[in-house]
């Protein structure tokens, strides 16, 4: 049960700080240090990734909140590439890229912070069973 | 509601609207940059609208004062107004050091963060009892 749940928070925090250099390569292009190819690669590969957390929140059985989380999570993470690409199709379907990055980093932010909280709760959960563990031999 | 707010002082009533506000204003900030970059919204609106709501950062510290909130949340505010000075400043650091102006992506996240966290710290408060007054 720890190893999966290390595995999920350290995906998590990993996906989040993806996120935070995925922006900081949108600040190069906005102000022309270079050009939008490594934020667009960057983005199809990160827009993927989410689909990893939630198999494995599937696949471990976490609960319900931290499976909607993700869940919503993916959604937003997957739709974010396509709605760059809908720019010269849709502008104004477009011109919410940036409104649903601020989505995907709240919901990474909290799906991280999630991982962390279910990691503690099975730490403690395994240091009472230790502490427990010389009461219930005596 | 209603009763929920009834005995809540103005200055913690005023910080939770102001902090809900901000919030909205960041959000809706990030709505006009999109529609700057995608959709070829003409002008400077990103920009002079930051200058519309900037003034609720430093009201934010001042009434979380007033408020006698916890520390934590008075730090926050703080540190929520240096990010948005900062902020403010990122984008003319263009042409002297231009990784640094890169950093106005980055910065964005971190004042929705904050603003973030301040709103809901502004919904707790109304809950707990004023920090003493030192004096």
């Amino acid at each position: 049960m720890k190893g999966r749940r290390i595995a999920f928070a350290v995906l998590a925090w990993l996906f989040l700080a993806g996120v935070v250099f995925q922006v900081f390569l949108a600040g190069i292009g906005l102000f022309e240090l270079g050009d939008w190819t490594l934020h667009a690669g960057v983005g199809w590969g990160l827009g993927s990734a989410p689909l990893l957390l939630l198999l494995f929140v599937l696949v471990a059985r976490f609960e319900r909140r931290t499976i909607l989380l993700t869940a919503g999570l993916t959604l937003a993470a997957v739709i974010q590439p396509e709605l760059a690409a809908a720019r010269h199709t849709a502008p104004i379907v477009a011109a919410f890229h940036p409104l649903n990055a601020l989505l995907v980093f709240w919901l990474a932010w909290l799906v991280a912070h999630r991982a962390l909280e279910l990691l503690r709760a099975t730490s403690s959960v395994v240091e009472a069973d230790g502490a427990s563990e010389p009461s219930e031999a005596a | 509601m209603a009763r929920a707010l009834r005995g809540i002082g103005p200055a913690r009533l005023l910080f939770l609207v102001g902090a809900w506000l901000f919030l909205a204003c960041v959000v809706l900030q990030v709505v006009l940059v999109g529609l700057e970059i995608f959709a070829r919204l003409g002008g400077s609106i990103h920009r002079d609208f930051a200058y519309v709501y900037g003034w609720l950062a430093p009201v934010l510290v001042l009434l979380a004062g007033a408020a006698r909130l916890p520390a934590g949340t008075r730090t926050l505010t703080v540190v929520l107004l240096v990010a948005f000075a900062i902020q403010t400043v990122l984008p003319s650091l263009r042409e002297q050091v231009p990784p640094l102006a890169a950093l106005h992506t980055v910065n964005a996240l971190a004042i929705f963060a904050l603003a973030i966290l301040v709103a809901r710290r502004a919904i707790s408060s109304i809950r707990q009892p004023a920090e003493p007054s030192e004096t």
